[in-house]
């Protein structure tokens, strides 16, 4: 048996926590104690009033495409068998500006999308965009792209 | 913020040089930085023990550093700088050594950008590249710089209707310029706008010819002082002005403008110099639309109107246009890790001191040079520019 092929998994401390905050079908990201200011990407210490205080608390999911990209190459196995991968930035209504797997239909500027929090193939928290008239549950198309669930009628690996 | 307006009188740039690039190598990064040192020297006819100053960029000489070199190449300094700054590298560390020149506190500054490329190295860099990159950045697609660029890209056409027939005059006024090049990897690679077209899709708008080669080398040149140049004898450049601003416009969703926007008109200002009497322009071209954003944000067009630039001047180095990027760039040279950043400085140099050989602007006296880089998450940080000119 061979070792499944999984996304990369390594993360920094700060990565780590935000996979031990996660919870299913939520946005959970710092929140700065001091000024309320939204961090992402995480960090150490405030990016407006430099304070320390920071904690993962639920934040609001909405927010808006800015820009996507269907990516056609890849330093990751991984991603290179699931060519071409849809990712985009999306400016939150909560202020930070996410880097995120973008669901099909949400890779065009002006989207409205929900962004939500979920493992992926390697335990780690990702960010997945979908759009904002979906329910919130991730749909089943995305969790077979993200290898969490697996391909109708694809036999054991 | 203000803008320091001090001049760089008395500052000259000499000894421009480049150790050959290369697809990869089992050379260290120590390796192509001594080269460049020595080569340097050589040309000059010094003594190592000439040298009292070293400014070093490189992403793959860990866990070396500036000052381990020292003891590597057995040089006695009194003022060592290392810039980790990509794509800016080579303009900062311009910056920093003149200054230590106009201080006293070192002669003769020997600046080198140079990195090694092995075979996988290149993923190993990106995956690790930072923290936010390992943690906010890699996770998606890990596409490395492409997919941040690709997002750029795709903004800066939406927002402003450039097309890919405008990234692709740049590449391919770019080979053009390459293959007068003999030190570019891609000397003897034609590359026309259909090839460029029908290139295979890297990510979103981006294709091959949008994309630098990683690869191995080094650039660099000496900082030193005009007396002293002019004692040595040989061709020297000169400072007019320079600028540099870091984490600029950090609201904007997505990047389309840069610290050049904020200091290029105090710059022309210092040189009084105007963008209409620069005769060349080398911008940092790790993607076309970047050095579109240059473009705008030095003052050769308005923000949003570099495509249309792009359409109505030449660009190639013997085009009678705006000679940009005129010994290739890195899209047609191949990008040496933080050389990347060193290329268009080394370049000017060439052009305002008549060593550009086969690919010389022709009567090029003043020129402008701009460096970018430093991708820490979805943007590059680091912007830096100077306005350089012929020693008289």
């Amino acid at each position: 048996m061979t070792e499944p092929i999984t996304p990369p998994a390594a993360r920094t401390a700060l990565g780590e926590q935000a996979t031990q905050a996660y919870q299913p079908g939520q946005l959970i990201l710092q929140c700065c104690q001091q000024c309320q200011c939204v961090q992402y990407p995480h960090r150490d210490i405030c990016v407006q009033c430099l304070s320390d205080d920071l904690v993962w608390q639920r934040q609001k999911t909405g927010g808006v495409v800015c820009a996507g990209s269907l990516l056609h190459r890849s330093l990751e196995p991984f991603f290179q068998q699931r060519s071409p991968w849809l990712i985009g930035s999306v400016k939150m209504d909560c202020g930070p500006l996410m880097l995120a797997h973008l669901a099909d239909g949400c890779q065009y500027a002006g989207s409205r999308v929900n962004v939500i929090q979920h493992l992926d193939a390697s335990q780690q928290c990702v960010l997945v965009a979908l759009p904002q008239t979906s329910s919130i549950d991730m749909p089943e198309a995305m969790q077979q792209r993200l290898g969490i669930l697996p391909h109708s009628g694809e036999g054991d690996e | 913020m203000s803008v320091n307006n001090r001049g760089y009188d008395g500052v000259a740039l000499i000894a421009p040089v480049t150790v050959s690039y290369i697809k990869t190598s089992d050379h260290s990064a120590s390796w192509f930085i001594g080269k460049a040192l020595a080569k340097m020297l050589s040309t000059l006819k010094l003594q190592k023990s000439t040298v009292d100053g070293l400014a070093i960029s490189s992403f793959t000489l860990a866990p070396d550093s500036v000052v381990t070199l020292t003891e590597h190449f057995g040089l006695e300094l009194s003022w060592i700088e290392q810039l980790p700054l990509g794509g800016a590298s080579g303009v900062v560390a311009m910056r920093r050594a003149a200054r230590a020149i106009q201080a006293g506190d070192a002669q003769v500054i020997a600046c080198i950008g140079g990195d090694t490329a092995a075979q996988g190295s290149f993923a190993e860099l990106v995956a690790n590249f930072s923290h936010f990159t390992r943690d906010c950045a890699y996770p998606y697609g890990s596409a490395g710089p492409n997919a941040a660029f690709s997002l750029i890209t795709q903004y800066y056409m939406d927002t402003f209707g450039a097309t890919r027939e405008d990234f692709g005059k740049i590449a391919v006024s770019q080979r053009y310029n390459a293959n007068h090049n003999p030190d570019a990897l891609f000397y003897k690679n034609t590359l026309g706008l259909p090839a460029y077209l029908n290139a295979p899709a890297i990510a979103g708008p981006l294709h091959l010819f949008d994309c630098v080669m990683p690869c191995a080398g080094a650039d660099g040149f000496i900082v030193t002082s005009v007396e002293r140049a002019k004692a040595l004898d040989v061709p020297y450049a000169v400072i007019l002005a320079s600028g540099e601003r870091h984490n600029s416009y950090a609201d904007d969703v997505v990047q389309f403008r840069g610290g050049w926007n904020i200091y290029s008109e105090p710059m022309y200002n210092n040189a009084q110099l105007g963008p209409s009497d620069m005769q060349f322009l080398q911008t940092y071209d790790d993607y076309p639309v970047i050095s579109m954003l240059q473009m705008e944000g030095l003052g050769f067009c308005r923000e949003g109107e570099a495509a249309q630039f792009v359409r109505d001047n030449d660009l190639r180095f013997d085009g009678g246009g705006l000679p940009h990027n005129t010994g290739g760039g890195q899209l047609s040279t191949g990008q040496a890790g933080a050389a990347g950043g060193y290329l268009g400085m080394v370049e000017a140099i060439r052009q305002v001191t008549g060593q550009a050989g086969s690919h010389a602007v022709s009567h090029a006296n003043v020129g402008m040079v701009s460096g970018y880089g430093m991708v820490n998450y979805d943007r590059g940080l680091c912007s830096a520019a100077a306005i350089v000119a012929r020693g008289q």
